[in-house]
């Protein structure tokens, strides 16, 4: 009798321990790929951060027109944004950033929309594309920094934008958003 | 040994899950910092637009709350500026100089310390 309740007792406890094990290393592949994950977003936002705010500075670079156009839609979203500068050549040229819906996720019962932002110049591609974005809003603001009534009292641009990455199992989605935002002041819309 | 080898397993686990709150912590923070970075610089650029080298003074000492605002989201930080005069080198001067060094520096609820600062030299 003793014999068989120290095999029952020593079958719990290794159970008890291997499922442990088992849990603990289920934890830390999915830390892992987690970080992973806001790594790689970070990233892709950081290497939009940059790309962007080196070309609104560049606003009227050259040009006697600045910004052309702004357009948002019902959710806020700046939808175009589009403004004149010098190309390499010292020729006028219009840079276009477009922001098209691609896919929607379901996570945790909220549909997120996701949208891609593509850049043109003089209408062709060149650049962008960062297709698991959220948000992405520019605003014009005045010298106070309010929005600004129109183009021509803009002096600085309010960027904000928020990268998704979903990730995990497709029915039990978990999301990482990785947010971003900087106000330029680009010297051409001084003046 | 049953018990050293639950004892083993334990802290093992316990380890791993006090890595993974570390890890996102960390995560958290550098978005909060991002988001502090773009208000600070934003304001700023508002001050060195908008005031005059002499009233500069006025913002000394001045907090305010700002928000991160994304869509229907939005994070609030607490702004804190200081005005001092500098001298040709950057380092702060009793006296006045025709350089002055506005600080900023962005603190949320959620941490005891500032989570970024900033400044900027503005010359007369």
């Amino acid at each position: 009798m003793q014999f068989l309740l120290d095999h029952i007792a020593s079958i719990l406890v290794s159970g008890a321990v291997l499922l442990l094990v088992i849990a603990t290393n289920l934890g830390a592949q999915r830390a892992a790929v987690e970080e992973t994950v806001a790594y790689a977003a970070k990233v892709q936002t950081l290497n939009l951060a940059d790309y962007l705010e080196d070309d609104l500075l560049l606003i009227g670079d050259g040009t006697s027109d600045t910004i052309d156009d702004v357009e948002t839609n019902s959710d806020g979203q700046t939808t175009e944004f589009s403004f004149w500068r010098e190309d390499d050549l010292g020729i006028d040229m219009l840079v276009s950033y477009t922001l098209t819906e691609t896919d929607s996720v379901e996570i945790d019962d909220e549909w997120i929309q996701l949208y891609r932002l593509d850049r043109t110049e003089n209408g062709v591609a060149a650049g962008g594309g960062s297709s698991t974005l959220s948000q992405f809003q520019i605003t014009m603001l005045n010298a106070a920094g309010n929005p600004a009534a129109g183009i021509a009292a803009a002096r600085l641009l309010r960027v904000r934008a928020v990268n998704v990455y979903p990730f995990g199992d497709p029915d039990d989605m978990d999301m990482f958003r990785s947010y971003w935002g900087i106000t330029v002041r680009p010297p051409n819309l001084d003046s | 040994m049953a018990f050293l080898a639950m004892m083993i397993a334990a802290l093992a686990a316990i380890n791993q899950y006090s890595a993974q709150i570390q890890s996102y912590d960390a995560a958290y923070r550098t978005e909060f910092e991002l988001m502090a970075n773009a208000l600070v610089l934003e304001q700023l650029e508002v001050i060195d637009m908008t005031t005059d080298f002499d009233d500069l003074e006025d913002w000394d000492g001045d907090e305010m709350s700002r928000e991160f605002e994304v869509g229907s989201d939005g994070i609030e930080f607490t702004l804190s500026v200081t005005v001092e005069y500098v001298d040709e080198s950057g380092e702060f001067s009793e006296d006045p100089t025709s350089q002055k060094e506005v600080t900023i520096s962005a603190e949320h609820e959620r941490y005891t310390v500032a989570l970024v600062t900033h400044s900027r030299i503005i010359a007369e």
